[in-house]
């Protein structure tokens, strides 16, 4: 494996080492080189990397001071979990490696408000398991969840098989204290209003040590299902089980998770410990697991059953006690560590691809594996598209080495080339370092560098990983080329430039005619000195008058719509009554539908972060978007994210730009996650006087969760056919054994009338109604944050943005 | 591995070499840390698998020297559980790598003269009969029972002492309905289950006959060898595995049973220890293939229910059982066929208590920091008893609560039927 360069490095002296020393007592500082050679690598083994020095603190304040000694001396450093990253992420080169698996407090599990707070170093599975008594758990359930910690995954904004139903860590971390590498402290929150500042919680997640280290992260717990149902289905061949994926997923069902594990891989399997029972002679098999009320378990499961055997599955098992579900489960969790049993070393790639491209895709690696006569083992996330080919190979064998490569990079540029992306949840690290410009164009790599100057201005935390270092405009080229001469001398390979870097991945927007009338504008403003406003349908805001206005409304339609990969990607100006008619005409929808009127545009809800009556039930805006292309205040047109359902490549502009409120660039285009539109939808309204608080409570925590719920004032209830008085309005959503479980318990408790679904239209162009409690001002360190992002987006204010952000 | 300039490989005949393929299946994935109790204790990944396995590798490839202090201190740590190997998925065969490491390192580096001095007693029958002997004596003045509650660590080998007292005295002789049975047993004594336990050996023998089946001799039966393949002496473990094949081969029983985990595991991977001694390879396999656990005997034959008093009794799994062995459920479905016996579950009992053969005499501050958790979930757990079936842990937790003046005491199951 090439290893990339990297640019800062350590020096480790004696005063330094005597003060860390002091910190943590002796026996918690490493220096010598056998004591060191376990942290070397993660669970990637073809990468080595020495650090100077390994520290490990066992409490919030001895990272404190550590990381602040490190400011104060100016000493770069590498986070650390549990080491089973699989991008090369925690590896420190000649630099201080900073390990944060001590700290493994469970400070609270709150059952009632379902949260936890918990140290960084907690294992994964230890937080389910701290949960389980209150019939909650941790959803995120990386395949190494029994090692891996929440920091790590925080950092990596780690996945897992029931991230296809439930989300990744971004969805389940609702708060975190930061120590960022100048030492100051800041607590991030998912904001809720413009007081809150841009959404740093969603750029910190995912940015691989890069922003700063964890001190404490508050995580969402989720009510364990009612019911769960796991399935095994075998196939002859791997693209009939690729096809049910797509299948299942097109009919309209979300399972909790939808594996997929090859010959290769069931074979390692069922030589392990953790054998499985998987059929031998099977070329591929689906673990399908279905979770919900026990109706709609039944329902789905029989639905899933017959997709199988449509798609000539020979056999479907069904589980559902726990002995039995663990142990179909066990197989895919540990396959990955199987691989050993192949050959010493192992190599896993983590590309993203539409879900509807799989079968062609996974022929497609079969034919370069048998080209570069390597083995490839798939065992992978189906459902999400996200494939992890392992190839077990032998690293002492230099051409065996030299194959690998080759064939992992043709494999990169077809994924790449299909739409995808290189990571959907393991990170870049150093790893995937190399294809980063084969995704992303320069101006988007260069606003990652910007985002990392935020938290970072120094370049101290986490060195070299994630974005190319030669990607960073504002490092001047003779630094950069002083640097790379300096570690080019002691026999380090350099990162591998040559060939096609278009950044082919995403170009659609640049060379839009739109968008290169945004830019000359914002160039000619920035020049002139003068202003522009950024506005949709200024359905919620007033600009300013006698501002330049940049009016997306013209800028609408899709540019994209893959109903079967259930994504689609629209102009800015398409407005919300548009997206969901296009949407209807293959059964599917957007369910963000934010409050405000159907003429507001997608844009403007994206830049204001505008949440509707669905979003707790499927996700906000931050939850539902996969990626979007904006101009920003230098002129710069940025592609953040991709389409595809699962994504880390990169820093998260995504996230960044959602809620920012058109202060740090003009939204152009948006890629967006869609869902089948339930079967049966039905919308009932209850009198508030008329229903007993606490039973509503239950029906609403309950297995049968409406997707919807508010409570709206007497004049509107007036309005869509109520009486006049306060009522509380709800959607209930799913098939119909689901709807038919919810009617029944909401009928039990409340006398609820159905009306007809259209009044949602009026609800939602006159909400929102519950308003949050305000919260307190950010503290300066985080105010100056927001500044920070500020200036790098748009250094010499362009935008005028109609509301104050983050201070 | 990059290798120090001038390092030098170790020499292809030394123990860990010849076990180095073992060490190719390890991918790094960190699946083992966990279910590793002095990682979990130290919190240092040098005290862990991943950590030791790295460890020996650079010993294998020269670049530590195998006398290096820093690094055979991890090593010596390793309490030797393999609760690793139930964990890893890749099979990597800890428990071997580790014997093979610590039988090289020392050939550079001698025992400590406490480990000498023990493995020097259970080598020699009659030394440690008369050993045995004096520490029944010692424990019958309630001289240990007293000094057990002083809290300097030098202290708890007397509460291990005391915890083996029994109230009452071994239902000796030949137990009724031994010549019944059709299917023959050979009964591994073990030194410090006879020694120490022999009411909880009564027992056993008791429980065999009354599940049919028929007790055959095995004279000339040694101490297993565990605790010096443990240790890294793997001449006196082969000596003394020669002698039990020997003595089991002429017994002419079907099964070897074994109440002691430790010597139960040991005497399963006999066939692995003499592998290459042309003459007891292929003896060793045969005796290897017919020892059992006495709870596997119990279960194969129904077992048996059983009466007696109401007790509350949790189940701690001893290490080289449920990892070791892969006996995980039999231990289980013999105490649920007592009547009067509720079985609480544990909280961590799959979590190793520190004892580790002779582990808790040579690193006492590790063996206590990894048994604390444990006593503190028996506490939690409320219980009357504690079954665990291997000497070892009856010791270790035991003593633990003699120390704590806990009401709960530590039992073989056996001894509960």
């Amino acid at each position: 494996m090439a290893m990339p360069s990297v640019i800062a490095r350590a020096s480790v002296d004696e005063a330094l080492r005597d003060n860390l020393r002091a910190i943590v007592g002796a026996q918690h500082v490493h220096e010598r080189a056998s004591a060191l050679a376990v942290f070397e690598s993660d669970a990637l083994p073809g990468y080595h990397m020495k650090p100077s020095l390994a520290v490990f603190p066992g409490t919030r304040d001895e990272v404190i001071r550590i990381v602040r000694l490190f400011a104060e001396r100016g000493i770069p450093y590498v986070p650390r979990g549990a080491g089973t990253g699989l991008s090369g992420g925690a590896l420190a080169d000649g630099v201080v490696l900073l390990g944060m698996n001590r700290l493994k407090r469970i400070i609270e599990v709150d059952p009632e408000r379902r949260r936890a707070l918990v140290e960084p170093g907690v294992v994964n599975a230890w937080l389910t398991a701290a949960a389980a008594p209150h019939g909650l758990h941790y959803a995120p359930d990386p395949s190494s969840q029994t090692a891996c910690t929440i920091g790590g995954n925080v950092a990596e904004n780690a996945g897992g098989p029931h991230c296809l139903k439930y989300g990744a860590t971004l969805n389940h971390i609702l708060a975190a204290t930061v120590i960022l590498p100048n030492g100051e402290i800041v607590s991030l929150r998912i904001p809720d209003g413009v007081t809150d500042g841009y959404d740093l919680m969603g750029a910190y997640v995912g940015s691989e040590g890069c922003f700063g280290v964890t001190l404490d992260v508050t995580v969402k717990l989720t009510p364990n299902p009612e019911s769960i149902r796991t399935m095994l289905a075998d196939f002859t061949t791997v693209e009939d089980a690729a096809r049910t994926t797509s299948a299942i997923v097109a009919a309209g069902i979300i399972p909790a998770a939808c594996e997929l594990m090859d010959h290769g891989t069931i074979a390692a399997v069922e030589a392990s410990i953790y054998a499985a029972g998987y059929p031998a002679d099977a070329a591929a098999v689906l673990l399908v697991e279905v979770d919900g009320t026990n109706a709609a378990v039944e329902e789905e499961a029989a639905r899933v059953e017959q997709i199988c055997r449509a798609h000539n599955a020979r056999d479907v098992k069904s589980a559902t006690d726990p002995v039995a579900r663990a142990r179909l489960w066990q197989g895919r969790k540990k396959a990955f560590g199987a691989m050993g049993r192949v050959a010493p070393n192992l190599v896993v790639q983590d590309a993203v691809v539409p879900r509807t491209k799989l079968a062609e895709i996974l022929a497609a690696i079969s034919a370069i594996g048998k080209k570069h006569d390597i083995t490839v083992c798939n065992v992978f996330h189906a459902g999400d598209g996200n494939l992890h080919p392992n190839v077990p190979y032998d690293g002492r064998n230099p051409d065996d080495v030299r194959r690998v490569h080759a064939a992992m990079r043709e494999i990169m540029t077809l994924c790449i080339a299909s739409g995808g992306t290189i990571t959907g949840e393991h990170g870049v690290g150093i790893d995937k370092l190399a294809y980063m410009e084969d995704l992303f164009t320069d101006d988007t790599l260069d606003a990652m560098c910007r985002l990392r100057s935020v938290f970072d201005p120094g370049r101290r935390a986490n060195p070299g990983k994630v974005v190319p270092v030669h990607s960073c405009r504002e490092w001047s080229v003779k630094s950069v080329t002083a640097l790379e001469q300096e570690t080019a001398g002691d026999g380090r390979t350099q990162p591998d430039v040559a060939g096609s870097r278009t950044g082919a991945g995403r170009t659609e927007s640049g060379g839009d005619a739109f968008v290169r009338s945004i830019v000359e504008r914002v160039v000619a403003a920035a020049a002139a000195g003068r202003s522009v406003s950024v506005a949709g349908a200024r359905t919620r805001v007033t600009p300013a008058a006698g501002i330049d206005l940049i009016d997306i409304r013209s800028h609408a339609g899709v540019i994209e719509y893959v109903p079967d990969d259930l994504t689609i990607t629209v102009r800015a100006g398409t407005t919300i009554a548009e997206l969901d008619a296009i949407t209807l005409e293959h059964n599917q929808w957007c369910p963000f539908l934010p409050w405000g009127g159907d003429s507001g545009t997608v844009g403007g809800a994206l830049a204001r972060a505008q949440r509707g009556p669905m979003s707790t039930a499927f996700g906000a805006p931050r939850d539902l978007t996969l990626g979007l292309t904006f101009v920003d205040g230098r002129g710069a047109v940025v592609n953040a994210g991709g389409r595809v359902v699962k994504n880390v490549a990169g820093f998260d502009l995504t996230r960044t730009l959602i809620g920012s409120w058109g202060s740090l660039g003009a939204i152009a285009s948006a890629s967006l996650r869609l869902r089948a539109r339930p079967a049966v939808r039905e919308t009932w309204m209850v009198p508030v006087e008329s229903v007993n608080g606490d039973a509503l409570r239950a029906f609403v925590r309950g297995p049968a969760a409406p997707a919807a719920f508010e409570r709206i004032p007497a004049g509107l209830a007036t309005t869509v056919g109520g009486s006049p008085e306060d009522h509380f309005i709800t959607m209930l959503a799913g098939g119909p054994a689901h709807v038919g479980a919810a009617r029944t318990a909401l009928l039990q408790i409340a006398p609820a009338r159905e009306v007809a679904e259209s009044v949602w239209h009026t609800v939602r162009a006159n909400g929102p109604f519950m308003s949050n409690p305000p919260r307190e001002p950010l503290a300066s360190a985080l105010r100056d944050l927001n500044a920070r992002v500020r200036a790098m987006f748009d250094p010499s204010g362009v935008f005028v943005c109609p509301v104050q952000i983050g201070q | 591995m990059t290798h120090i300039a001038g390092s030098v490989p170790l020499s292809q005949d030394s123990p860990l070499a010849r076990e180095a393929a073992g060490l190719d299946a390890c991918v790094h994935c960190g699946f083992c840390l966990n279910a590793c109790p002095t990682y979990l204790a130290l919190e240092d990944e040098n005290d862990s698998p991943r950590g030791r396995l790295v460890l020996m590798r650079q010993m294998l490839d020269g670049d530590i020297a195998l006398t290096d202090p820093d690094a055979t201190t991890h090593l010596d740590r390793c309490l030797g559980c393999r609760g690793c190997e139930t964990a890893c998925p890749s099979g990597v065969p800890y428990g071997e790598l580790l014997e093979a490491t610590r039988a090289t390192i020392a050939k550079a580096r001698p025992l400590p003269w406490n480990a000498r001095a023990i493995l020097f007693v259970f080598a020699h029958p009659r030394l440690l009969a008369f050993v045995m002997a004096c520490s029944r004596a010692f424990r019958a003045t309630g001289i240990p029972r007293l000094l057990a509650r002083i809290p300097h660590k030098a202290f708890f080998p007397f509460a291990m002492l005391a915890s083996t007292a029994r109230r009452t005295a071994s239902r000796g002789g030949s137990p009724a309905g031994a010549d019944t049975g059709d299917t023959t047993a050979a009964f591994l004594t073990g030194c410090v289950m006879e020694g120490l336990l022999s009411p909880a050996n009564r027992a056993t023998e008791r429980a065999l006959a009354t599940n049919g089946y028929r007790l055959a001799a095995a004279p000339g039966q040694q101490c297993c060898g565990a605790l010096h393949a443990h240790a890294g002496d793997d001449s006196t473990a082969r000596t003394l595995a020669r002698a039990n094949v020997a003595a089991f081969e002429a017994s002419g029983a079907e099964f070897i049973a074994v109440n002691s985990a430790g010597c139960g595991a040991m005497m399963k991977a006999y066939g692995h220890l003499l592998r290459d001694d042309p003459d007891w390879s292929e003896r060793a396999k045969a005796v290897a293939a017919r020892v059992r656990d006495v709870s596997e005997l119990l279960v194969a034959a129904g077992p048996r229910a059983t009466g007696g008093p109401e007790l509350r009794v949790a189940y701690d799994a001893p290490c080289h059982l449920q990892h070791g062995q892969r006996v995980v459920t039999e231990p289980i479905q013999v105490l649920s066929v007592i009547r009067g016996v509720t079985l609480v579950p544990l909280a961590g009992s799959d979590q190793c208590c520190g004892s580790a053969g002779i582990f808790n005499l040579l690193e006492p501050d590790v063996a206590d920091r990894v048994l604390r958790p444990k006593l503190a979930q028996i506490e939690a757990s409320r219980v009357d008893i504690v079954a665990t079936g291997n000497p070892g842990c009856l010791m270790q937790i035991g003593g633990g609560l003699l120390r704590a003046g806990s009401r709960t005491v530590a039992r073989h199951p056996v001894e509960l039927i």
